[in-house]
C-alpha cells in the first residue's frame, strides 16, 4: 500500500510540477524567436562551411529542407495559438530559404554568402557564451 | 600476462563502445544551450555507471547470474515483470533511435533521405546478430567505435577555455531556461545510465565466463573504460560549446552537429561525424538487440547465447529478430533525434526500478558471498538509487513539458 502511494504521490507532484510550468503565449512566441535565430545562425554557418569547401551542396540542402520543416511546424503552432504576427522571425528565414537553395544549385557562393547575412542581421541568434556561470 | 590483455581489450571495448546515439545526442544538446554548465552532470552519470557496471560484472563473476535472471531469482516473476515490460518498451525505443542513427549518418554523407536507409541498416543490424558471435559483436565493433576519439582531438584542437571547462565540473543552478536545464541533465543522466548496458555488462561477463578471479579485472575495466569513454562525451559537450553555444545554434536536428568536427576538420569532419554517429549506433544497436533477447530469454528460463546458432536458441533469435524489425518500424512514425531525447528520460524513469533490486541482491550472501557490497558501496549505491529516483520524479512532468 505505501509503494502505490509513494507512486501515487510522485504522478501527482509530476503533474502539479507540469500545470505549474505551462507555458505563457509569451514564451512560445519568443521560443519561435529562438528557434528562427538558431536556423538563421544555422544557415549562416552551413553556407560558411559550404563557401570554404567544408561542406558539400547537398549537406547545404538537406540542411535547408530541414530547417523548413522545423519552422514550418513550430510557426503554424505559434500562428495558431499566439497569433500571426508572433510567427513573423520563422516568416523571415522560410522566405530566404527558396533563394539560397537557388544560389546554392547555381554554385553562386557570393549570392548565397549575402542571403545568409542580411538573414543573421534581419533574424538575429541569441548566442550562449562557452562559459560555465553564465551573468 | 593473460589478465593484463583481457583489461587491455576490456578497457578499448569498453572505450568503443561507451558512445551511442543518447550520448552525442544529448551532450550536443547541452553543450549548444547551456556551454559548459551541464558538464557536471556526464561526470555524475559516469561516477553513477562505473559503480553500477562494477556490481553488475561482480554479480555476474560470483553467482554467475545476470541482473534479470537474479531479479527474477530473488525477488520472483511478479515483480521481475515490471521492470521487464518497462526495459523492453524503452529498449525499443533506444534501439530505434540507434538504427535512425545510422541511417541519418549515411544521410548525412549521401544527402538522401534517411529513411531509404532504414530497412538496410536494420537488415544489416540483423544478419550481424544472426551470423556474428558475443566476441566479433563486443570487441570487433566496439574497437571501430574507437574512432569516436576524433570528439577529443577536435575538442583539444578548438583550444577551449580550460579553466571554464574545470569549473563546469562543479555543480550548479540554471540562471535560465530551468526546464530545458533539467530536462537536459535528465536526458545525459538517462542515456549514460543506460539499464540496458547493466544487464548487457553482466551477461557479457557470463558469456566471457568470467570467475571470482575476475574480480579485479572487472574492476579496472569498469572503472577505467568508463571513464576514458565519458572523456568522448564531454569533449562533444565542450564542442558543442565551444562551436555552436556562441553562434546562437541549437540543435534541433543531426544536421546542426556536424559543425562540431567540420570547424576543426574541413571536409574530413563530415565524413568523420558521420563515420563516429554511423559505428556508435550500430554497435549500440546490436547490443540493445542482444540485451532485448538476454532479458526475454532469462526471464523466461529460455536457452541463451549469442555464441550459440540460432537454431539451437530459436527463441533468443526469435526475439531479437522481432525488436530490430520493431525499433526500424518505429523510425517511420517519429523523428530519430525526438526519439532518442525521449527514450533517454525514459531511462532514467525506469532506471530506479533496476537499481533498487540490484542493491538488494548485491547484500545478498547467497548470491555474494564474501563479495557483497562493503558499507562504502552501500552507501554510494544507496546514493545512485535517490539520484536515479529524483532523476525519474524530475523526468516525468519534464518529458510532458520538454517535448
Amino acid at each position: 500500500v505505501r509503494f502505490r502511494l509513494w507512486i501515487v504521490t510522485v504522478l501527482l507532484a509530476g503533474c502539479c510540477g507540469a500545470a505549474a510550468c505551462g507555458e505563457s503565449h509569451d514564451v512560445r512566441a519568443a521560443e519561435l524567436r529562438d528557434a528562427a535565430g538558431s536556423w538563421a545562425a544555422t544557415l549562416r554557418l552551413v553556407t560558411e562551411e559550404w563557401t570554404r569547401g567544408a561542406l558539400p551542396s547537398h549537406f547545404v540542402q538537406s540542411t535547408t529542407s530541414v530547417a523548413t520543416t522545423e519552422l514550418q511546424s513550430a510557426a503554424r503552432l505559434v500562428r495558431f495559438t499566439v497569433g500571426d504576427a508572433a510567427s513573423a522571425p520563422a516568416d523571415e528565414v522560410l522566405a530566404r530559404v527558396p533563394l539560397l537553395n537557388e544560389a546554392v544549385a547555381r554554385g553562386d557562393r557570393a549570392a548565397a554568402m549575402e542571403i545568409v547575412r542580411a538573414l543573421a542581421s534581419a533574424v538575429p541568434p541569441k548566442p550562449t557564451p562557452p562559459v560555465a556561470r553564465p551573468r | 600476462m593473460k589478465n593484463f590483455v583481457k583489461i587491455g581489450l576490456g578497457v578499448v571495448t569498453s572505450i568503443g563502445g561507451f558512445l551511442d546515439v543518447g550520448a552525442i545526442a544529448t551532450t550536443a544538446l547541452a553543450g549548444a544551450a547551456f556551454g559548459f554548465q551541464l558538464l557536471w552532470v556526464v561526470l555524475l552519470g559516469t561516477g553513477c555507471v562505473i559503480l553500477l557496471t562494477e556490481m553488475c560484472g561482480r554479480l555476474a563473476a560470483v553467482s554467475h547470474h545476470s541482473l534479470a535472471d537474479a531479479i527474477r531469482e530473488r525477488l520472483g516473476f511478479p515483480y521481475f515483470s515490471i521492470p521487464f515490460v518497462g526495459e523492453f518498451l524503452v529498449d525499443l525505443l533506444v534501439l530505434a533511435a540507434e538504427i535512425g542513427g545510422v541511417a541519418v549518418a549515411l544521410h548525412l554523407v549521401t544527402g538522401v533521405s534517411y529513411l531509404w536507409f532504414v530497412p538496410l541498416c536494420a537488415l544489416a543490424v540483423w544478419a550481424f546478430l544472426w551470423l556474428g558471435t558475443f566476441t566479433i559483436i563486443e570487441r570487433g565493433v566496439s574497437i571501430a567505435g574507437l574512432i569516436t576519439l576524433c570528439f577529443v582531438v577536435a575538442a583539444c584542437w578548438m583550444h577551449p577555455p580550460w579553466a571554464e571547462v574545470a569549473r563546469g565540473a562543479i555543480p550548479s543552478l540554471p540562471s535560465r531556461d530551468g526546464v530545458r536545464y533539467w530536462f537536459l541533465a535528465v536526458s545525459i543522466l538517462g542515456a549514460l545510465i543506460s539499464p540496458y548496458l547493466l544487464n548487457f555488462y553482466a551477461t557479457g561477463a557470463i558469456e566471457d565466463k568470467w570467475t571470482i578471479k575476475d574480480i579485479p579485472v572487472n574492476r579496472v575495466i569498469a572503472t577505467a573504460g568508463m571513464s576514458f569513454g565519458s572523456v568522448i562525451a564531454l569533449a562533444i559537450l565542450v564542442l558543442a560549446a565551444v562551436v555552436l553555444g556562441p553562434r546562437g545554434i541549437q540543435v534541433d536536428s543531426y544536421e546542426q552537429t556536424v559543425f562540431i568536427l567540420t570547424q576543426p576538420f574541413g571536409r574530413w569532419g563530415l565524413y568523420l561525424f558521420a563515420a563516429s554517429l554511423g559505428i556508435a549506433c550500430f554497435g549500440a544497436a546490436l547490443q540493445v538487440s542482444l540485451n532485448l533477447a538476454y532479458v526475454t530469454a532469462q526471464g523466461f528460463g529460455w536457452n541463451w547465447s549469442e555464441n550459440l546458432k540460432p537454431h539451437e536458441d530459436a527463441r533468443f533469435a526469435a526475439v531479437y529478430t522481432a525488436a530490430v524489425l520493431v525499433g526500424a518500424a518505429l523510425l517511420f512514425v517519429g523523428d530519430p533525434l525526438k526519439l532518442t531525447t525521449v527514450s533517454m528520460a525514459l531511462n532514467a524513469v525506469i532506471a530506479p526500478f533496476i537499481v533498487f533490486p540490484l542493491l538488494v541482491i548485491m547484500n545478498d550472501r547467497a548470491y555474494l558471498r564474501d563479495h557483497r557490497n562493503h558499507a562504502i558501496g552501500n552507501v554510494l549505491v544507496a546514493g545512485v538509487v535517490l539520484i536515479a529516483f529524483a532523476v525519474a520524479v524530475v523526468a516525468i512532468p519534464l518529458e510532458v513539458l520538454g517535448g
